[in-house]
């Protein structure tokens, strides 16, 4: 007679400190975390302010807060989002973003306490807490809690007097870690404030202070890498590419967009606005109409597992800032890690040298949320969603390689050989017109009229009139010629004169 | 939710503008002088609203980028101290970028209390050129061991020490408290009216510039038995001219054996008329005096002849008028 037994499988303590140490590769990628916590809070403006010296760091917003009830079961147990308990989507209607329940851990790698504010409309409570991380740096033996459950830090928390109509959280980073504060705070500003492009310090440019456009300016004029940017202004836009905030003021250039203009008001109509110590925080993407043209193409993705839509877009030479060479993919509307530059995982042998001028935003369907691994950067390569979301955009980046061959460097070298040729028969048609030519004048017109009919040549044509002659070739062409119109001692006369002058 | 103390720092009245404009020129003043390295330039107790700074930006003392935060290059010229979290956020939040210390002011001077003092950053910040600390409360006091205790003033007390360390920043201390004396204990009244009695006893020209003062009534009572006075039954305006000689000549004495000359720019009272509240302020500079070592009773007594010496009232107008 066998026995049933059965039980819940629980992780034990240390997984979750190895976990929370782990997942973080920057102080962007947890400050993100706190700022997207705000999205999910259906805040409509989002305060975060780091400067002059991230001794705190607040990330304040006027999004529904948090109750005392809230916060004891947010943080009774990590790892247990209730966020989408009720509905995927909040109150307004945003999708999402979190969902493992690890944001405000994020905090922790960051800080050794972490205060919250928070009142919600309605309500009269003040719900202040005050959250010890450095309790998880102590000894282990110092830190177990009963059973499995394991203490990340410590919290106590107190209830004062709000006003009924107020509703927001303030998040206070207290004693941030060293190492995080050196990159928060970046290099200092050695020159003037001046209103020009310079801010270049001795730790890069700096976007501190600087509006959008200026932004936009610096990206498009100055910067080819992230490290062209000091460590301040690199977190600032690293977040700014991750969280669901508009793009930057003219980001596709002044021609027409109509696809990018409506991808620009559909992430405007989230109304969701992050100032960065006074700087309106906008996604750091340019795609500058290059010299020679560019090739924009709408993907859209309607497969049995995922669907996704988004864009293409090539130009003429690298693409800078080098950062956006790569493909993008955001689940709603929050970045998974930074730009591909392997698009995901495209074969290294097709388009070698396009891929560096190419940048792609996809938006993938909830469907691919499930590939999503813990980190929140990167996705389970076998998942379904992901391997039908990569198999369609290869197909659709073969595709625009081949346009972007065609459009950007033969269809431009084609063009660039006509004008040539062009040009060519112009000079030859102004040798002889010269008085002393004294040609008769249907040999004129023929010549005028070849040079009309450039712009229907065959590349066979254009070829022939560009065509590069040795001295010698040219001489043999010149005694043909002579041969077939002179006399004979005239032709010998030619000839020798010829050669004297071809001969220097 | 904006505390009273909010509301009134952000108050539009005619006499605080008319301090604020002293504030201001002292700031100006010292602008020009050159500190030594990494000293700031202001120092203050501003609320959430930040009306001093507003006036630091207008007159371009405090640069701020195209985006309104604070110039990098500027970003420890001023200091705000703000012990509320909320009002500190909102303070930031006006000005991105400025230096907000998030703790009271007893806080960050480590206690009232004489042996502890800030370290590192924090005590690099508190010897600013200019510390603005008004305090919009009246002048708590005890008597602890026979002795009479200000913690306001302990905290400028530790202030000028901070200073005089080496090497030395010249100051200047602007100061605001309410001036209503009805929360002292009764031990306190009458210490604090010993206390003047002595000195006035002591030094006979201050005693005859503080009857222009106090006027001769109460003058004379706290001069011939200073246990009958109760300053706390006194009229409102008395009380602030109880004030206005007890003040500096309490910071005179904690300061001057650390070797500073405390020159009294403004000793001014204000408030009382519209329901307003009655407040007491002063513009005292500290300058390093080398006689403090062997003279330090010398620089004292000038110092104390001086603190009456700018008595004056703002009128309801803001008008100023000196005695």
């Amino acid at each position: 007679m066998s026995q049933k037994f059965e039980g819940e499988i629980t992780v034990a303590s240390r997984i979750v400190d190895y976990l929370s140490s782990g997942l973080y590769n920057s102080p962007a990628a947890c400050l993100k975390e706190l700022v997207n916590n705000s999205y999910d809070a259906d805040a409509t403006e989002v305060k975060v302010l780091v400067k002059p010296d991230a001794d705190r760091i607040v990330i304040s917003d006027n999004g529904i807060g948090l109750s005392r009830k809230e916060f004891v079961r947010h943080f009774k147990r990590i790892s247990e989002s209730h966020k989408r308990d009720k509905s995927d989507n909040t109150p307004s209607g945003r999708p999402q973003v979190g969902k493992i329940g690890i944001g405000f851990i994020a905090a922790n790698e960051l800080c050794d306490v972490m205060e919250i504010l928070s009142t919600k409309k309605g309500s009269r409570e003040l719900l202040r807490v005050e959250v010890n991380f450095r309790e998880m740096r102590l000894d282990r033996s110092s830190r177990g809690r009963k059973g499995d459950s394991y203490a990340k830090g410590d919290y106590v928390g107190w209830i004062e007097q709000a006003a009924v109509a107020e509703h927001y959280t303030h998040v206070i980073l207290k004693e941030v870690r060293g190492r995080a504060r050196d990159i928060f705070t970046g290099a200092k500003h050695s020159g003037e404030d001046g209103d020009s492009l310079e801010d270049r310090t001795a730790g890069g440019y700096s976007v501190y202070g600087r509006t959008p456009a200026h932004v936009r300016d610096l990206l498009e004029e100055r910067i080819h890498d992230w490290s062209d940017l000091d460590t301040y202004s690199q977190t600032m836009l690293r977040v700014g590419m991750n969280v669901p905030v508009p793009y930057l003021p003219s980001w596709y250039g002044r021609r027409k967009r109509a696809l990018l203009e409506r991808l620009t008001q559909e992430v405007e109509a989230l109304n969701f606005e992050v100032t960065y110590d006074g700087s309106d925080l906008r996604k750091p993407v340019v795609l500058p109409e290059g010299a020679e043209g560019s090739v924009l193409r709408k993907v859209e993705i309607n497969g049995a597992n995922v669907s996704a839509k988004g864009y293409l877009y090539a130009r003429h030479g690298v693409l800078r800032p080098e950062w956006l060479n790569g493909v993008l993919i955001r689940i709603r509307h929050a970045a998974v890690g930074d730009y591909d530059e392997g698009f995901l995982g495209f074969r290294h042998s097709e388009g070698t040298l396009f891929q560096r001028w190419i940048t792609a935003e996809l938006w993938a369907d909830d469907r691919l949320e499930d590939a999503l691994n813990i980190d929140r950067r990167t996705l389970r390569i076998t998942h379904p969603a992901y391997v039908e979301l990569q198999r369609a955009f290869h197909e659709e980046l073969s595709s625009f390689l081949a346009e972007v061959r065609r459009k950007l460097y033969t269809d431009r070298s084609t063009a660039r050989r006509r004008t040539e040729a062009r040009a060519e028969v112009g000079r030859l048609r102004e040798v002889m017109e010269r008085p002393s030519a004294r040609l008769p004048v249907s040999t004129k017109r023929e010549v005028q009229a070849r040079e009309k009919a450039v712009g229907d040549a065959s590349k066979k044509e254009i070829g022939s009139i560009l065509r590069r002659y040795s001295v010698s070739e040219l001489y043999e062409i010149a005694l043909e010629v002579a041969e077939d119109t002179l006399s004979p001692s005239e032709y010998r006369r030619f000839a020798a004169s010829l050669a004297r002058r071809l001969l220097g | 939710m904006p505390r009273p103390v909010d509301y009134a720092m952000a108050a539009e009245r005619p006499e605080k503008q008319t301090v604020r404009g002293l504030w201001l020129e002292e700031v100006k003043a010292q602008n020009v002088t050159e500190p030594p390295e990494r000293v700031p330039l202001y120092l203050t107790l501003p609320g959430a609203r930040g009306r001093d700074i507003e006036l630091l930006v207008e007159q371009d003392l405090l640069p701020l980028t195209e985006t309104g935060a604070v110039a990098d290059s500027e970003s420890m010229r001023v200091v705000a101290i703000e012990g509320s979290p909320e009002a500190a956020i909102a303070l930031q939040g006006r000005y991105p970028g400025l230096k907000v210390l998030e703790e009271p002011l007893h806080g960050l001077l480590r206690s009232t209390g004489p042996f502890e003092f800030p370290r590192g950053k924090d005590r690099v910040l508190c010897r600013a050129q200019v510390v603005n600390l008004d305090f919009d409360k009246p002048l708590h006091a005890s008597v602890e061991q026979g002795q009479l205790v200000f913690p306001a003033l302990s905290l400028v007390a530790k202030l000028a020490k901070l200073h005089g360390a080496d090497p030395h920043v010249d100051w200047t201390l602007c100061l605001t408290l309410n001036g209503q004396l009805e929360v002292w204990p009764e031990d306190v009244d009458k210490k604090a009216c010993r206390f003047l009695a002595v000195n006035f006893e002591d030094d006979p020209k201050f005693s005859e510039l503080a009857v222009e003062v106090l006027g001769a009534n109460l003058h004379e009572s706290i001069i011939q038995d200073p246990g009958s006075v109760d300053i706390r039954n006194c009229t409102e305006e008395e009380q602030q001219r109880f004030l206005m000689v007890l003040v500096p000549k309490r910071i005179a004495r904690d300061v001057c054996a650390d070797g500073w000359d405390v020159q009294t720019v403004e000793n001014l009272r204000y408030g009382g008329s519209k329901g307003r509240a009655r407040m007491v302020t002063w513009v005292l500079r500290f300058c390093w005096d080398s006689r403090a070592s062997t003279e330090a009773d010398v620089l004292y007594r000038e110092a104390l002849r001086r603190s009456l010496s700018k008595r004056g009232w703002i009128d309801s107008k803001g008008r100023l008028a000196h005695d």
